[in-house]
C-alpha cells in the first residue's frame, strides 16, 4: 500500500509542474509585466529559449514516464529484490551521443544570434565604417547608480580610435545624465558599459539584453529598439549593499536628436537663459513616450 | 527519542518568534547625551524627555505647528460620530493606508487624537481611545488629519536613506563606516547642523527644499550619494520634508547640549549644583524656545526667493580670453584658488601641507590639510576629473564660486565681479577638457557646431611641454 502511495505522490509531481507550466500562461502566472521583446534580436532570443524548452520538455517527460514505470512496476512486486546494473557500453555509448548531438545542433543554431549579439565591434576597426556613428552614449554602473554620458550633440566618429579617445576621457559638450537613459527608436545603438567599482550587470528584461559590467573595460552593448517607450533598467549582479537601489530607465524615442537638444539647453543653463529654465526646473529632462 | 527528532524544528520555531519581538524604534541621541547624564541625569532625562515630546519617535512622529514643516495634512468635516469612530467628509482625496495621523478638531485645539485606521469606502477614521475627558466633537465641525506625509518621508527614508545617514539623520548609520574607510569618499552627510554642502542660496543660509529634491534626486556624482531618479515626486518631497524635520531635531537638540556644555564642563559636584539649578530650570524652557524658533527661522529664510543665488549677468562666451581671464584669477594671489586646488587643479595646493585650525573651537588639528565642519578630513576637487558633485551646470559652478562649499574650507567669493566669477567657472570646465592652459588654437567651446565632425584631439598634445604654470602667465 505505502509503496503505491509513494509510486503516486512521486508521479504526481512532475504532472503537477507541468500542468501549471501549461496553464500558466492563459492563467497570467508569469513575472509581472512580462511583456514581449522589444528588440528584434530579443525575439530571437526567445525563440532559441522556446527550443530549449521544449526539448527540455521532451526529455523531461519522457525521464519523468520511465521512472514512473520503475516506480509503478517495482510497487506490484514485493518480492523480487532490486537489480544492479554496472556497464553496459551501447547505453553509455546511446546516452552520451543523443545529449552531445543535442548540444552540438544548439551550438551551431544559435551561433548567429550569437554573433549579432556579441560580435559586433569587428567592423568598427574598419576607417569611416558606418557602425561608428551608432555609438549613443556612455554608462558607468557604480554604487548604486547608472552615470550616463552622451557625446556632443552632432558628433561624427571616424574610426575606432576617436571612439576609443572618447571613452578615455570627458570631451567638450558631452551631456551627462543618471538613471535614465534614452537611446533612439528603431537605430542600431551601440552604448559602451564601464563599472566604476565592483561588478555589476546592465539588464533591461524587455530588450532581453543582459551584459556584466567589469571594472576596466569598455564593453560594447548593442541593441535596436523597434518599440517606444520605457524600459526597467536593473542591475542584475549582486553589486552590494545598495544593489536593490539600482533601478534605472531606458526610454526610446523617435526624437532623440530633440532629446540631446534640450538636454544640451539644460547642461548649459547658467540662470539667465528663460527658455532653458524653464526646462532645468525640473532638475532633469524626463520625457515620457508610450 | 522522538523529542530529540523534534528538537530542531521547535528550536528554530523559538528563534524565529524571538526575532519578531516588537522592537520600538528610536532616535539615535547625541553621543554627548552620555557625558551629560555623568554631570546631572535629571538634565540629560529633560533633554531626552523634551525631544521625546516634541518629535516624538521614528514610529509615532509628532507634527507640531511651530516648525516649518510641511508634515500633509488632509482636512474636511465630521459627519457624525460616535465610540471611537467618525465619519468624514474629506476635502482632498487621501493617500492609501492613511492611519497614526493626529487629529485635530476644530480651529486651535491644544490636544489632538491619535487615528488609528481610516477606510476610505465607509469614510469611517477609527481614533485611538481617549481619556475620559475626551469628548468627540458635533456633526459640522472642522477636523485636520495632520502628518501622512511625513510618515511617507519616514517610509521611504527607512528605506533609501536610513543605511548611510542613520534613522536620526547623524550620519552613523550601518553602511556609513564602508563609507568612511575610503579615503576619497565624503561621510554621509549629518543632518544635525543644518548644514548642506550643496546649495543654490547664500551664505550662511541654509538648504532649500528644491536643493535638497535636487540632491536626493541626482546625487552627488563622485560620492556615495547614489541618484534616487525614479522615485515619485510626491516620494521625493515626502523624503525632503523628513529630512528636514530630522535636521530640525537634531540641530535642537546640539543648541540644548551647547546650551548644557558648561554643566558637562564644570569639575566638581560643588560647581555643578548651581549650574544645575540655573540651566536645567527656567533657563532650559527658554533655549529650548530659542533654539526651535532660531532654527525654524533658518528653514524658512532658505525657501525666501532673496536668498537665492542668481547671477544678473549671463555666462560670459566661453573661449580662449574668458579661460585666460579665469586661470589668471585661478592662480593669481587674490582670490588664489590654487593654494588648495593647486596651480594644475590637481586638488594638490600647497595650502594642504599645513596645519589648519578649526574654526570653530578653534583648536589646531593634528594632522595637516583640510577639515569640514564635521570634523572629516576632505581634500579640494581635483578639476582634472570633470567630477562636480554640486552640478555641472554654468549656473551650479558659478553658485560655488559665489557661496563656496558650505561647511568646509571651500569660500566663497561673492565679492568679485560676476564677469570674473564666469571666466574662473569657463575656466573650470575646460581643465578636463583643453587642459591645464588655455589653447588658443584647438580651442573647443561646449560642443559648438565648429567641431561637429572631429571630436576634440587628446588634450595631452597641448599641455605637454607648456612648462610651469608661470611661463604661461
Amino acid at each position: 500500500m505505502s509503496r503505491i502511495f509513494w509510486c503516486l505522490f512521486f508521479t504526481a509531481w512532475p504532472i503537477l509542474g507541468i500542468v501549471v507550466s501549461v496553464i500558466s500562461p492563459q492563467m497570467n502566472w508569469g513575472f509581472p509585466d512580462n511583456r514581449e521583446s522589444a528588440t528584434p534580436l530579443g525575439e530571437r532570443i526567445d525563440d532559441l529559449f522556446y527550443l530549449i524548452l521544449c526539448i527540455v520538455t521532451i526529455a523531461f517527460i519522457g525521464t519523468m514516464v520511465v521512472l514512473a514505470y520503475v516506480l509503478w512496476k517495482a510497487s506490484k512486486n514485493e518480492d523480487e529484490k532490486g537489480w544492479f546494473s554496472h556497464g553496459s557500453h551501447n547505453l553509455e555509448v546511446i546516452w552520451t551521443i543523443v545529449p552531445a548531438g543535442i548540444l552540438l545542433f544548439i551550438a551551431l543554431y544559435q551561433m548567429d544570434v550569437w554573433a549579432i549579439y556579441r560580435v559586433r565591434d569587428y567592423d568598427l576597426k574598419q576607417q569611416n565604417s558606418p557602425r561608428l556613428n551608432n555609438l549613443v552614449a556612455e554608462v558607468i554602473a557604480r554604487q548604486f547608480e547608472w552615470r550616463i554620458r552622451y557625446p556632443a550633440p552632432g558628433t561624427v566618429f571616424k574610426s575606432k580610435k576617436q571612439i576609443d579617445d572618447w571613452l578615455a576621457k570627458p570631451q567638450a559638450g558631452d551631456l551627462y545624465t543618471v538613471n535614465h537613459l534614452h537611446v533612439p527608436l528603431n537605430k542600431e545603438t551601440l552604448i559602451y558599459l564601464k563599472s566604476g567599482d565592483v561588478q555589476h550587470s546592465f539588464f533591461v528584461p524587455e530588450m532581453r539584453v543582459k551584459q556584466d559590467a567589469i571594472p576596466g573595460q569598455n564593453i560594447d552593448i548593442w541593441f535596436t529598439v523597434n518599440r517606444a517607450g520605457d524600459f526597467d533598467l536593473t542591475c542584475a549582479e549582486l553589486c552590494g549593499w545598495g544593489h536593490y537601489k539600482m533601478r534605472g530607465r531606458v526610454t526610446a524615442i523617435e526624437d532623440f536628436s530633440g532629446f540631446l537638444q534640450k538636454l544640451k539647453a539644460e547642461q548649459d543653463f547658467d540662470g539667465i537663459s528663460k527658455s532653458a529654465g524653464e526646462i532645468a526646473a525640473t532638475g532633469q529632462t524626463q520625457e515620457v513616450t508610450r | 527519542m522522538s523529542i530529540r527528532r523534534h528538537l530542531l524544528p521547535y528550536l528554530v520555531l523559538v528563534l524565529m518568534v524571538a526575532g519578531c519581538a516588537d522592537q520600538s524604534a528610536k532616535f539615535s541621541s547625541d553621543r554627548r547625551i552620555e557625558e551629560l547624564e555623568s554631570a546631572s541625569t535629571d538634565a540629560a532625562n529633560n533633554l531626552t524627555t523634551t525631544l521625546l515630546e516634541h518629535f516624538g519617535t521614528p514610529n509615532r512622529l509628532v507634527s507640531w505647528s511651530a516648525l516649518p514643516i510641511d508634515y500633509g495634512t488632509v482636512s474636511g468635516t465630521v459627519l457624525s460620530a460616535s465610540g471611537d469612530q467618525l465619519r468624514l467628509s474629506l476635502e482632498t482625496k487621501p493617500p492609501a493606508g492613511l492611519a497614526n495621523v493626529a487629529v485635530v478638531f476644530g480651529e486651535n485645539n491644544p490636544g489632538p487624537r491619535l487615528a488609528v485606521s481610516y477606510d476610505s469606502d465607509s469614510r469611517m477614521l477609527t481614533l485611538a481611545p481617549g481619556t475620559k475627558s475626551d469628548t468627540l466633537p458635533p456633526p459640522g465641525t472642522r477636523v485636520r488629519l495632520i502628518g501622512h506625509r511625513l510618515q511617507q518621508g519616514r517610509q521611504s527614508f527607512m528605506q533609501h536613506c536610513m543605511h548611510c545617514h542613520g534613522v536620526a539623520g547623524d550620519g552613523f548609520g550601518p553602511t556609513a563606516r564602508y563609507i568612511r574607510n575610503h579615503k576619497f569618499n565624503p561621510m554621509p552627510r549629518d543632518f544635525r547642523r543644518g548644514l548642506f554642502k550643496f546649495t543654490s542660496t547664500k551664505d550662511g543660509i541654509y538648504a532649500s527644499r528644491d536643493d535638497l529634491k535636487r540632491t536626493v534626486k541626482l546625487g552627488l556624482s563622485g560620492t556615495y550619494m547614489p541618484s534616487f531618479l525614479l522615485l515619485s515626486d510626491a516620494e521625493l518631497d515626502a523624503v525632503v520634508e523628513y529630512v528636514r524635520f530630522l535636521a530640525i531635531r537634531g540641530e535642537t537638540e546640539r543648541r540644548l547640549l551647547a546650551h548644557f556644555q558648561p554643566l558637562i564642563d564644570a569639575k566638581t559636584p560643588q560647581d555643578r549644583q548651581p549650574l544645575e539649578q540655573e540651566l536645567n530650570g527656567a533657563g532650559f524652557t527658554e533655549a529650548f524656545n530659542d533654539a526651535v524658533s532660531l532654527v525654524a527661522e533658518n528653514w524658512q529664510a532658505a525657501e525666501e526667493s532673496d536668498n537665492v543665488v542668481l547671477p544678473t549677468v549671463a555666462r560670459v562666451p566661453d573661449g580662449f580670453e574668458s579661460r585666460k581671464k579665469g586661470r589668471d584669477l585661478f592662480i593669481g594671489t587674490k582670490i588664489n584658488c590654487a593654494k588648495c586646488h593647486g596651480p594644475r587643479g590637481r586638488g594638490n595646493g600647497s595650502f594642504l601641507n599645513e596645519i589648519q585650525e578649526n574654526p570653530e573651537t578653534k583648536k589646531k588639528y593634528s594632522e595637516p590639510g583640510l577639515f569640514d565642519n564635521w570634523e572629516n578630513k576632505v581634500s579640494p576637487r581635483d578639476l582634472t576629473a570633470g567630477i562636480y558633485r554640486g552640478g555641472r551646470r554654468p549656473l551650479d559652478l558659478f553658485r560655488r564660486v559665489t557661496t563656496g562649499v558650505k561647511g568646509t574650507p571651500m569660500p566663497g567669493f561673492a565679492a568679485l565681479k560676476e564677469e570674473d566669477r564666469w571666466h574662473i567657472v569657463n575656466y573650470i570646465l575646460s581643465i578636463p577638457i583643453a587642459g591645464v592652459f588655455p589653447e588658443k588654437k584647438h580651442d573647443h567651446p561646449d560642443g559648438d557646431d565648429h567641431k561637429a565632425d572631429k571630436p576634440a584631439p587628446a588634450p595631452t598634445k597641448s599641455t605637454k611641454g607648456s612648462g610651469s604654470p608661470s611661463k604661461d602667465k
